[in-house]
């Protein structure tokens, strides 16, 4: 008995320190924490990109949404996690680069070992049908000209305030009046319901809105023109030079063996590639977008960047 | 504007068998102590994948009816309510449970879930787009009254000590305010233990309170069986029961009207239902002091609200993509994966769906009226199962529940935390509702006031001109000096004529 014991510990222990084990992974079923309720636009794209991996890897991928204080609560599951590539995060920058710097929270997005980026969603500026705005230059004209007075509907100290602040400093100092809601719903409501003026919300949940003529978009935030909306210019091609990819990405535990990585990042490079994904995540106005894990940390370490400047400069480091 | 021939096409033997299995699958789920209609929905949905668009759908309502309505079965047998919404039915069905008749505080509770069901359809089926555009009318101002309204409804529900309840509620505030704030992400209350970021989450500390003081106040008489006289229920007397109804006529028309109209606001959900309906239904009775003995009123009125906000709370999903509580959420994710994006386009593009919608709703309820009436039977058989084998199993259920919520450990502590706390309260004769609905309401209060002082440009101007904010302040002072002056009455007639038949309370 003694000795069963004792070799099942070495067993254990020699497969935890040699990485050469390491190559049977996957062998169990691998836990994807989305930090957000079913639904979204961060759950959509899990399921959807892990329902693809079926075939690509001898385990599944599962999505367990982990939700709760600004996304951290799931971040913080991962990053407790054991480094071994069974537990991993999805996320996007406006986030994990934000919210851990805000809420002073004991780890950032710098804890995590990038694996790749997966997809790329897209923002939309947008205003009642109503509006007297015809284009963005018309709206920050008016915010301008009435200090205080134009209702800006955004997620105070999350990736939409950091949006707006992104499109003040460009076009320089910005003084609307904060309407305080979260998430593209809260939001889409907020405007529907006339209690705020203009905000920006992930372009595909707006999109039923706008062909139903509820709502108008003023301009794209990305730093390209999406595909699914050929006809409509950026921010940038109107003269402002401030965007935001909202980069779905995956994160493993700090300490991750890289081989983990690799196996996991090549699945994650040819589900994105297949014709069958690329079709799926479309009807969801998502763009297949896949990067490695060295493009990915450069990616996001650029946004960061961005972000701790913004918020230094807004005072909201303390 | 709709062809209702086309609600032909969801009449197939395959969609009433998934009908069937959709509620039965519900109603099983909802009926466990610590397990909710949103685990349901979500533990159902991937079943649906591998369905076309209109089985996905009929399944979905299916489940979501079936688990809507299991949730009176532990909340009236013992004293559990499995989701906020039925935690008025343990109000009096549970009292009337313990008189020995369990079979007849299910009849009136499965009824009056029906006749919810069935008015909540009508609203859905012919005044969806109307009332959809009311729930826009909603902003900041008016659900910061709302739920001022809803706290004031804790003043006529408390009977015993106004300040006991008031204490609890304060209580339940405080916990509300945990973690990072809702308005702008701010941590606090949170003494560095980063696991108290996300805050108290309702469902644990719900069935943590409510189940786990149940448990230990049992404990007490654990070797007694459950006392049943009704134990052969039959459809007959659940029709005799039925009757009976018809002097409720009214009770059921306002407590339909109130669930509707909370269901119908997105955030406040089925949830709210229940208790403002109860409260109102006291309110209005001629004999208030027999709430909470055993009323069947007071059944009928939670039962029927909470049914009909499922109606209420499709609304606005349908007509206009926003989910009115978890479950209706979990749907809306659903549906998106089927392709079908609710939303102002669900009824122009897409209005066969709209009608499978109705028909299943409509169908399910019959469904789950039938069922249920047969599940009397055998739940009361399960009431005989000895306490000390079935609490351990209802604790256990309850940790599951909890601990799949979010996949999170710390729920499970706060389950058993706020269940010790409940202990204490029941102890010392504080009330458990209160700190519920102030835990509920207390992030939803501040946040909203939050944003309207920030729109009246920093001071609280801006309610003067929103007439719905206003009104429903007049309801709230209205309903509190009632409710006072109801109990200093009662509380004089008691001393003036202690020998005198009891006065009637107006």
């Amino acid at each position: 008995m003694r000795k069963v014991f004792v070799a099942v510990l070495l067993a254990i222990l020699t497969a935890t320190a040699l990485p050469v084990f390491a190559a049977d992974y996957p062998d169990k079923a691998i836990q994807v924490v989305v930090p957000w309720k079913p639904g979204g636009g961060s759950d959509i794209s899990a399921r959807i990109i892990g329902d693809h991996m079926k075939n690509l890897l001898p385990e599944p991928l599962v999505v367990s949404n982990i939700d709760g204080a600004a996304g951290l609560n799931g971040a913080y599951q991962v990053n407790r996690a054991r480094a071994d590539c069974y537990t991993v995060l999805w996320e996007h920058p406006g986030n994990l680069a934000v919210a851990p710097m805000v809420t002073k929270a004991k780890f950032s997005w710098e804890d995590f070992e990038p694996v790749a980026i997966t997809a790329m969603g897209s923002t939309a500026l947008i205003v009642r049908a109503d509006s007297p705005y015809k284009t963005a230059a018309d709206a920050f004209a008016d915010i301008k000209a009435h200090p205080g007075q134009v209702r800006w509907a955004l997620a105070l100290n999350a990736v939409s305030h950091f949006t707006f602040l992104n499109i003040s400093h460009s076009v320089g100092k910005l003084n609307v009046m904060y309407i305080p809601a979260n998430g593209d719903k809260g939001r889409i409501v907020s405007l529907l319901g006339g209690n705020s003026d203009i905000s920006t919300v992930g372009f595909a949940s707006v999109k039923p809105y706008l062909e139903s003529g509820d709502l108008r978009v003023l301009a794209m935030v990305n730093s390209e023109r999406s595909p699914f909306a050929p006809d409509i210019p950026t921010l940038k091609e109107q003269g402002v030079d401030a965007s935001y990819d909202f980069l779905y990405s995956v994160f493993a535990p700090k300490g991750t063996p890289q081989k983990n990585i690799e196996v996991l990042t090549t699945a994650f490079r040819k589900a994105v590639a297949d014709p069958s994904t690329r079709e799926a995540l479309k009807e969801q106005s998502l763009v297949p977008y896949y990067r490695t894990p060295e493009e990915t940390r450069k990616i996001w370490a650029k946004e960061a960047a961005l972000y701790k400047e913004l918020a230094k400069e807004n005072g909201l480091l303390k | 504007m709709l062809d209702l021939s086309q609600i032909f096409v969801i009449a197939t033997p395959f969609n009433f068998l998934i009908m069937l299995l959709g509620v039965f699958g519900g109603l099983v789920v909802g009926a466990m102590p610590g397990l909710t209609s949103t685990m349901a929905v979500a533990l159902l949905v991937p079943i649906t994948f591998g369905m076309d668009v209109n089985q996905g759908l009929v399944m979905l309502v299916a489940v979501y009816i079936g688990s809507i309505s299991g949730g009176l079965v532990s909340a009236a047998l013992l004293n559990i309510p499995g989701t906020p919404s039925s935690v008025a039915t343990t109000f009096d069905a549970y009292p009337m449970a313990k008189r020995g008749e369990a079979g007849k505080a299910l009849g009136y509770a499965v009824f009056a879930s029906f006749l919810g069901g069935l008015i909540s359809f009508f609203a859905l089926a012919l005044l969806a787009p109307i009332l959809g555009s009311f729930a826009l009318k909603f902003g900041p101002f008016e659900y910061f009254a709302l739920v001022v309204f809803t706290l004031s409804c804790i003043i006529s529900i408390s009977d015993k000590s106004l300040t006991k309840g008031l204490i609890a509620a304060t209580v339940g505030m405080l916990m509300a305010m945990v973690g990072l704030s809702e308005t702008d992400s701010v941590s606090r209350l949170t003494f560095g233990i980063s696991e108290l970021q996300a805050g108290f989450s309702v469902m644990p500390v719900l069935i943590g309170m409510y189940a786990v003081s149940q448990i230990l106040t049992d404990v007490e008489q654990i070797k007694k069986p459950f006392k049943i006289i009704d134990v052969n229920f039959t459809m007959r007397e659940f029709l005799r029961v039925a009757r009976e109804f018809r002097h409720s006529v009214k009770n059921v028309l306002r407590s339909a009207l109130i669930g509707i109209g909370v269901g119908i606001l997105p955030g406040i959900g089925p949830g709210l239902s229940n208790i403002v309906a109860y409260s109102q239904a006291k309110a209005a009775a001629d004999d208030p002091d027999s709430f909470g003995t055993g009323n069947p009123e007071g059944i009928i009125a939670s039962e029927t609200a909470n049914n009909a906000a499922t109606g209420g709370a499709l609304i606005p999903l349908l007509t206009l993509g926003i989910p009115g509580d978890a479950t209706t959420m979990m749907m809306l994710g659903a549906f998106m994966i089927h392709g079908v994006q609710p939303g102002p386009l669900l009824l122009r593009d897409h209005s066969e769906l709209l009608l499978v919608i109705l028909g299943s709703y409509f169908i399910s309820n019959i469904f789950m009226m039938l069922l249920q009436v047969y599940f009397i039977r055998v739940l009361i058989r399960a009431l005989m199962i000895p306490r000390y084998i079935l609490y351990p199993v209802i604790l256990g259920l309850c940790v599951i529940g909890c601990y799949a919520l979010n996949s999170s450990m710390s729920d499970v502590w706060v389950f058993f935390a706020t269940g010790l706390l409940g202990y204490v309260f029941k102890r010392t004769g504080f009330p458990l509702l209160p700190l519920v609905l102030g835990l509920i309401l207390g992030g939803m209060a501040e946040n909203h006031l939050r944003v309207s002082i920030v729109m009246g440009h920093g001071n609280l101007s801006g309610y003067l001109d929103r007439p719905i904010a206003l009104g429903f302040f007049a309801a709230a002072a209205l309903s509190v000096v009632y409710a006072l002056w109801c109990k200093r009455k009662a509380a004089r007639a008691a001393k003036q004529c202690v020998l005198a038949q009891p006065e009637e309370a107006l």
